[in-house]
């Protein structure tokens, strides 16, 4: 049924916003410091901690960018049923400052000589070609150059900048006038916007991800990560909505119906990267060729396979059937578990696509690992959640929040 | 209203979307089970009000998707494994990862035809007629108006309670409906039609089963032409290029394969399988359960295909052959063969590197170390056969002589057992006459029989091919031979 009188007004609760802000700054500080102090124990020129860092570093990057597919796929669509939980998608897309910051320490191994004669760099290996496969990796230095490098990287964050802002401005923009023109506006850029977005995205995970291991390539890698990182917003998304609901913010704005359509996302989206993951493999697989097996032969070694093999069933098997039944999508309960297990599991994937690049021998999974990604996920939720000390949690200048609130799955 | 027993059941229209939600909870409340709200859109809530129970289709749809799946890894299995054991691509015969994408497939199509079959039966679909249709009143449940119906079949219908109590839940106006008298008949345009379509239905099916059957003089229809002619040579196949006619060239005399160029002169033996002109009668890699597992597996790709998974020569290439009618076509031998029971080592390390009579070599594809370990893979297969008591008192000749006829590959294509395959069979074939194209006859002694190998196509036995290669041989194998001969003659 449509509510007949739905009161169209801002949605705010800025202290539970600056205390979560707070929560989330401290725990940064805390294990980003702590990472550092543990990293610089290893006396490896800190090169387990970079390694560490990098995969906390595109862990943050999915979650940022997922938000932006999240907010640019509802505008492009017209979705109604979406308007109560978009806000909370455009404060994670307007991380994107953030992001920058979280990029700078990464300047270190790009033009440091620390390491290069024990492990030849810190970092991407390309930096420094080195060993057996040097001359091949030195026939791609006109594109994996670190000054090209640094100007893809500059163009992308810039980019996101962008878009980011503009989207938010406009949805707050319209808080305020509640005028519809903003979302005509919204709907035609959505378009380009998200072409963009599917270019860059790919382009940053070749090049922050997929260059740590420079002789290997697969086109689809950036497909593989955007699987990901849309799962991870709408796990985010969906932590959020209970987290507030819980503390008696949005109860009325995001019901069983948002859970379960959020729910919907994440089921199908767990099949989509199953299916993206398994493209990747069984072309390789099949085709047999030795400069592309060698990256899955990197993650079926004697360490690295329970790893491998393991993905399959907590990134798939299990979660797919958690989702599955309209029961769990409709228990905020039941479904904040499987989001928060989704966050985890992605965070798992992330690992294994950088780590066995950095050593193929062992697993060098540590309270490093762990420090850096709370690190990160502290600040991220930091910028995440301050931003709901100024703006309004809901989009109540939307024209479409009726439509919204009386929103109904079958 | 008339007469109660052809009574359909009763229909009450509302005129809001909050009429008819709390029309549904009043009558569910009374305890109705058949009946049913008709609404001009979708009421959010109503199936609530309505106590419809859930769908239990997602339990069907879960189930023919697990079955679709299951099906589908049994079927590739059961091809792949058990009906047309072929190696593809250097996979196991049953490689879950190829199987996956057909698995996918077919649990999405099981699981959305369930769907669709399920939504159908549980919906009581197809369904021609439904009386409320010739209600007057009733078309404007599809414009502005809202309907409840109660079944006559409901237990607790009652003309006058049911009636009542839609009245007394606001309906705006109260109808009884009535079954028609008798089914009204569908009209002759629309069998017509039905019956038409369905007869075109089978036009494509026939058209099928006719080509599929029929025996044509031009070629069926092609579409991507190079794709289903593609320019190769088939085992065994002759070529106009070269002198000797061969498809499958031999190893050029003096030359090795690439990988083994720059090493044959450090290793000799481990290149050519001799030292000296001598075949090594030990390999230079020793056995080892590794190494046979090595050899069986490079064997499944590379020999297999021709020689058979059981080594008995009767692989799909083999199989296709016959079933072609290849009338040139030479049996890949059988492995367990007593001619290579006796051979060193080192020779069946040469027939597989520059290739035998027939068989081209595999030095190209098959690397200097896999080619001993399916040299040891063989040998290993060999001492499986057993070859059965022998006799003390037979001349060793005969022995001698059946070795000759195996390892110059007569056996190719002389069979002895009187069947003739390609040429003529060996049994009784000594002292008996033999009639030559060109209607003289000759009796097969000693002289016409060392003719017929020196120089095979100088007289050619009647109804058979000039196919014949000469073969040297020895004194000591050509007595032999006819010592073997000899004991075929009865
Ligand atoms: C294209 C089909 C084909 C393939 C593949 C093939 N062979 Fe053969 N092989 C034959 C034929 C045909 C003969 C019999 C040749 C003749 O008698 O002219 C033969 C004969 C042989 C012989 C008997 C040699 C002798 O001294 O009588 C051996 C041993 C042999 N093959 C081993 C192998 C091995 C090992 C492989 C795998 C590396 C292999 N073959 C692959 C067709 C094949
Ligand atoms: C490629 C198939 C082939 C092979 C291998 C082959 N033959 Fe023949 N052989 C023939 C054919 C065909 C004929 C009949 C036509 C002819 O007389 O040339 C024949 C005829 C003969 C005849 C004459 C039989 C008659 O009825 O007149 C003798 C004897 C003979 N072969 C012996 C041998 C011996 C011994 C070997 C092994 C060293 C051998 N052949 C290998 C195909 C073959």
């Amino acid at each position: 049924m449509q509510p007949t009188n739905v009161v169209r007004e801002a949605v705010m609760a800025p202290s539970l916003a600056a205390k979560t802000s707070r929560i989330g700054l401290v725990v940064g500080v805390i294990g980003m410091v702590l990472a550092v102090l543990l990293g610089m124990l290893e006396g490896d020129h800190m090169r387990h901690f970079y390694w560490a860092y990098l995969v906390a570093f595109s862990f943050m990057f999915t979650l940022t960018l997922g938000g932006l597919f999240f907010v640019l796929i509802q505008h492009v669509t017209g979705a109604r049923w979406s308007v109560s939980v978009r806000r909370m998608g455009e404060f994670a897309m307007n991380t994107v400052p953030l992001l920058a910051v979280m990029a700078l320490p990464l300047l270190y191994p790009l033009f440091t000589h620390a390491g290069v004669e024990e492990f030849g760099g810190l970092l991407w290996p390309w930096i420094h070609p080195h060993g057996e496969h040097a001359a091949l990796v030195e026939f791609k230095s006109p594109f994996l150059n670190v000054g090209f490098f640094l100007a893809r990287s500059t163009f992308y964050l810039l980019a996101w900048w962008i878009v980011t802002r503009f989207f938010l401005k406009k949805s707050v923009q319209q808080d305020q006038d509640q005028s519809e023109a903003h979302t005509v506006t919204m709907r035609k850029l959505s378009a380009p916007s998200i072409i963009l977005f599917a270019l860059t995205i790919s382009f940053a995970s070749f090049d922050w991800i997929m260059s740590t291991d420079p002789t290997w390539f697969s086109t689809i890698f950036g497909v593989y990560i955007f699987g990901g990182a849309f799962l991870a917003i709408n796990a985010l998304l969906v932590i959020s909505a209970y987290y507030l609901r819980t503390r008696n913010v949005m109860t009325e704005q995001i019901t069983t119906e948002h859970y379960h359509d959020l729910g919907k996302f994440m089921t199908a989206f767990t099949v989509f990267w199953a299916y993206i993951a398994f493209s990747q493999f069984m072309l390789i697989w099949y085709a047999n060729i030795p400069e592309e097996t060698v990256w899955f032969q990197h993650r079926v070694t004697e360490a690295w396979s329970p790893w491998s093999y393991g993905l399959v069933f907590t990134n798939f098997v299990i979660p797919f059937f958690g989702f599955l039944s309209r029961w769990t999508k409709r228990n905020p309960k039941v479904l904040m578990f499987w989001a928060a297990y989704t966050l985890v599991v992605h965070w798992v994937d992330i690992y294994w696509l950088i780590m066995p690049n950095m050593d193929a021998e062992t697993v060098p999974f540590s309270l490093v690992e762990i420090t850096t990604a709370l690190g990160a996920f502290g600040f991220f939720v930091w910028a995440y959640s301050r931003q709901a000390t100024k703006h309004s949690l809901l989009a109540y200048g939307d024209p479409n929040l009726e439509r919204c609130l009386g929103h109904v799955n079958y | 209203m008339s007469n109660s027993e052809k009574l359909h059941g009763v229909l009450g229209e509302f005129e809001s979307v909050d009429q008819i939600l709390a029309a549904a909870e009043m009558v569910k409340n009374s305890g109705y089970t058949k009946w049913d709200c008709y609404t001009p859109l979708p009421v959010h809530g109503l199936d609530a009000a309505m106590g419809v129970k859930e769908t239990r289709l997602p339990w069907v749809v879960l189930i023919a998707g697990i079955t679709g799946g299951a099906l589908g890894l049994l079927m590739q299995y059961w091809m792949n494994g058990i009906d047309y054991k072929m190696i593809i691509s250097g996979k196991p015969m049953n490689s879950l990862p190829a199987s996956i994408p057909v698995v996918f497939e077919t649990t999405v199509l099981f699981a959305s035809i369930a769907a669709f079959l399920s939504m159908w039966i549980f919906n009581g679909l197809p369904k021609w007629f439904n009386p409320l249709a010739r209600m007057e009143r009733f078309a404007r449940a599809t414009d502005d108006r809202f309907f409840v119906a109660l079944s006559a079949k409901d237990p607790n219908f009652d003309v006058k309670t049911s009636s009542a109590l839609l009245e007394s839940c606001g309906a705006s106006a109260v109808e009884f409906v009535e079954e028609p008298d008798e089914p009204a008949a569908v009209p002759t345009s629309i069998k017509a039609t039905m019956a038409t379509v369905a007869m075109l239905a089978l036009i494509p099916l026939a058209l099928i089963m006719s080509e599929r059957g029929a025996i044509k003089k031009q070629p069926r229809l092609h579409l991507v032409p190079d794709m289903d002619f593609q320019e190769k040579f088939r085992a065994q196949s002759v070529s106009g290029l070269f002198a000797d006619g061969r498809a499958a060239r031999p190893q050029i005399a003096g030359t090795f394969a690439l990988e083994d160029d720059a090493l044959v002169g450090k290793d000799p033996g481990f290149y050519t399988g001799k030292v000296d002109g001598e075949y090594l009668t030990e390999a230079p890699i020793a056995y080892s359960d590794a190494i046979l597992a090595r050899g069986e597996e490079r064997y499944g790709i590379s020999c297999a295909p021709c020689h058979g998974g059981d080594a008995n020569g009767k692989g799909p290439v083999h199989n296709r052959a016959v079933e072609l009618g290849s009338p040139m076509w030479i049996q890949p031998t059988d492995l367990h063969s007593e001619h290579l029971t006796i051979q060193p080592i080192g020779q069946l390390f040469e027939s597989i590197s520059v290739g035998v009579r027939n068989m081209p070599g595999y030095a190209k594809t098959v690397s200097a170390k896999d080619r001993w370990a399916i040299a040891h893979y063989l040998q290993s297969i060999q001492s499986t056969v057993d070859t059965g008591p022998v006799d003390p008192n037979a001349d060793p000749g005969i022995a001698a002589g059946k070795l000759v006829y195996m390892s110059k590959a007569c056996m190719a294509c002389h069979t002895t057992d009187g069947s003739p395959l390609l040429a003529p069979s060996f049994k009784g074939l000594f002292g008996s006459e033999r009639e030559l194209e060109g209607g003289t006859t000759i009796t097969a002694d000693e002289a016409y029989i060392k003719d017929s190998l020196l120089n095979p196509t100088a007289k050619l036995a009647k109804g058979f091919q000039p196919l014949m290669p000469p073969a040297v041989l020895t004194d000591q194998e050509f007595a032999d031979l006819i010592t073997f001969l000899k004991s075929l003659a009865d």
